[in-house]
């Protein structure tokens, strides 16, 4: 078998990340936490090797082939999702600010099958002190603006989460799940920063405000519901472990055509495996990253940071489950978390612990799985 | 690592957990009389050993007993080497990924990569 074939088939390849532009311009907007440089000179890809691109899948993708347009921002590049889908009906789906959303592209994407499944924006002011386009102007106006278009389309309805990147200087987060709930997301993400500083105390108190506004039920946000039902059987739940997965499903294609283990590694040389002409060229990466990260919270490796011993959340702690890349692009080693993780972890699983109590006394017990389903909001 | 089975060959265990071979035992009877060969016969059981191999041939682990079927052992310290030989292989790549790479890098580096090969192919073979 050939060598990309039998890494392909190992690490369950089935789906391309593409960045269809990078550096310098790549991106109409400039948000503050953005983990892209996006510097040097700008790259965009050809419709030749995105062709090329969906052929290397098809040739090596297990189960499924799926594509998902990424990077930097997918709509800059419009043209190159209607290529895409002139060339291939395999799943299509995409990640984007929102900035260039409009009424006749989502109609397309409806009648193409192309999903969006992630719309990036934080809510009202936060979202403009960190989401600014290009030319310095807050973005949230055009953003919301567009989200309520898509949202008006039930079928991206139906599969589109809005992601807000949460910051450690701004603890409101029951205003932000209002802002993203309130313009109609039936699912909601927000994602702390980790790159910066959170203070546990605070996080925890952010979420039991969070808890009481969703009157100790379930939240639009799978991650939050999820730690609450972990919580709520905290003995049998099972430990947590590496859950980041990088190399492992999905690889990152660059407008030049190179692979990378994930998107995390499309700016740095570390994480390049080949390219989609000569398929994997540097097998390195996968021992030296993703299998590294895959002893994270083992018998291999049980204690990455000092402080994991004894720490309170070390059971629920995917350390590495939320991005071996963040962490090497903080702390220069993929096994060590950002403090900004630690703290915001272990002040959510405190709260969360409280969450689980408040729920247990106000209701009968929950079935597993459908937490969701059976406590709307109170 | 799952041994494979090897040589396998007649034995005396005695009290004390060695092995005789059967050709010392049976020069220790010949020319005696019945008896007396039975009385030197029972200080010693008889059993089947087998020699148990690597990979590469190494006798790893004799068993004497025949309902073993198959023995596997695991590298002393198995999970602080892995560990090593990853952080020593992640330091490698680092290494080479820089623009100022030497061949030294590069040559520390493949020797990494060659040791945890390796060593996985031992743990999982
Ligand atoms: S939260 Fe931080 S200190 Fe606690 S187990 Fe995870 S990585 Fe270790």
């Amino acid at each position: 078998m050939d060598k990309t074939k039998e890494i392909a088939t190992k690490q369950g390849l089935n789906r391309l990340l593409l960045f269809t532009e990078t550096g310098e311009g790549a991106c109409n907007m400039a948000c503050q936490y953005c983990f892209l440089g996006k510097a040097g000179s700008n790259q965009k890809m050809t419709v030749e090797i995105l062709h090329k691109a969906i052929d290397f899948l098809n040739l090596y993708a297990v189960g499924q082939p799926s594509l998902h347009f990424f990077g930097t921002e997918p709509l800059k590049n419009w043209d190159l999702i209607v290529a895409a889908r002139e060339y291939t009906n395999m799943m299509i789906s995409l990640t984007t600010n929102g900035v260039a959303l409009t009424k006749e592209r989502i109609d397309w994407m409806d009648n193409n099958n192309v999903k969006v499944y992630i719309l990036s924006l934080d809510g009202g002011e936060e979202h403009n002190a960190n989401r600014i386009l290009r030319n310095n102007t807050p973005s949230w106006e055009v953003v919301s603006k567009n989200a309520q278009l898509l949202l008006q389309s039930p079928k991206q309805r139906s599969w589109v989460t809005a992601r807000g990147t949460w910051s450690g200087h701004d603890y409101d987060l029951v205003g932000r799940f209002g802002e993203l709930e309130g313009l109609g997301f039936p699912s909601v993400q927000v994602v702390p920063d980790v790159t910066g500083s959170f203070e546990r105390d605070k996080v925890k108190d952010a979420y039991l405000e969070l808890g009481e506004y969703y009157a100790w039920g379930a939240t639009p946000s799978k991650f939050v519901n999820d730690m609450v039902q972990r919580v709520m059987d905290e003995e049998n739940a099972k430990q947590e472990g590496n859950k980041c997965g990088t190399g492992r499903g999905i690889w990152a294609v660059s407008p030049d055509g190179s692979l990378s283990l994930c998107q995390l590694y499309e700016e740095s040389t570390v994480g390049k495996i080949g390219d989609i002409w000569n398929g994997i060229t540097s097998e390195m990466p996968f021992a030296a990253i993703s299998e590294r990260v895959n002893t994270y919270h083992t018998d291999i490796n049980p204690y990455p940071k000092p402080e994991c011993e004894g720490c309170t959340a070390y059971k629920h702690c995917q350390g590495v489950g939320w991005c071996a890349g963040i962490n090497r692009q903080v702390n220069g080693d993929e096994l060590v978390a950002p403090d900004g993780y630690c703290e915001h972890l272990i002040g959510m699983v405190e709260a969360c612990r409280i969450w689980a109590d408040k729920q247990r006394g106000r209701l009968p017990k929950p079935r597993a799985g459908i937490l969701g389903h059976l406590y709307g909001r109170g | 690592m799952k041994l494979r089975r090897g040589e396998t060959k007649v034995g005396y265990l005695t009290g004390d957990g060695g092995t005789v071979e059967r050709g010392v035992v049976l020069g220790m009877v010949q020319g005696k009389t019945l008896a007396e060969g039975k009385e030197i016969v029972s200080g010693y059981e008889k059993v089947t050993e087998t020699v148990w191999i690597d990979k590469r041939g190494e006798p790893q682990a004799i068993s004497h007993d025949p309902s073993v079927v198959s023995i596997s052992i695991k590298p002393g310290n198995a999970e602080e080497r892995q560990r090593e030989l990853l952080d020593e292989l992640k330091a490698g790549l680092e290494a080479i990924s820089k623009d100022d790479a030497s061949l030294d890098d590069i040559r520390r580096a493949l020797a990494a990569q060659i040791a945890y090969s390796e060593f996985m192919e031992l743990v999982n073979d």
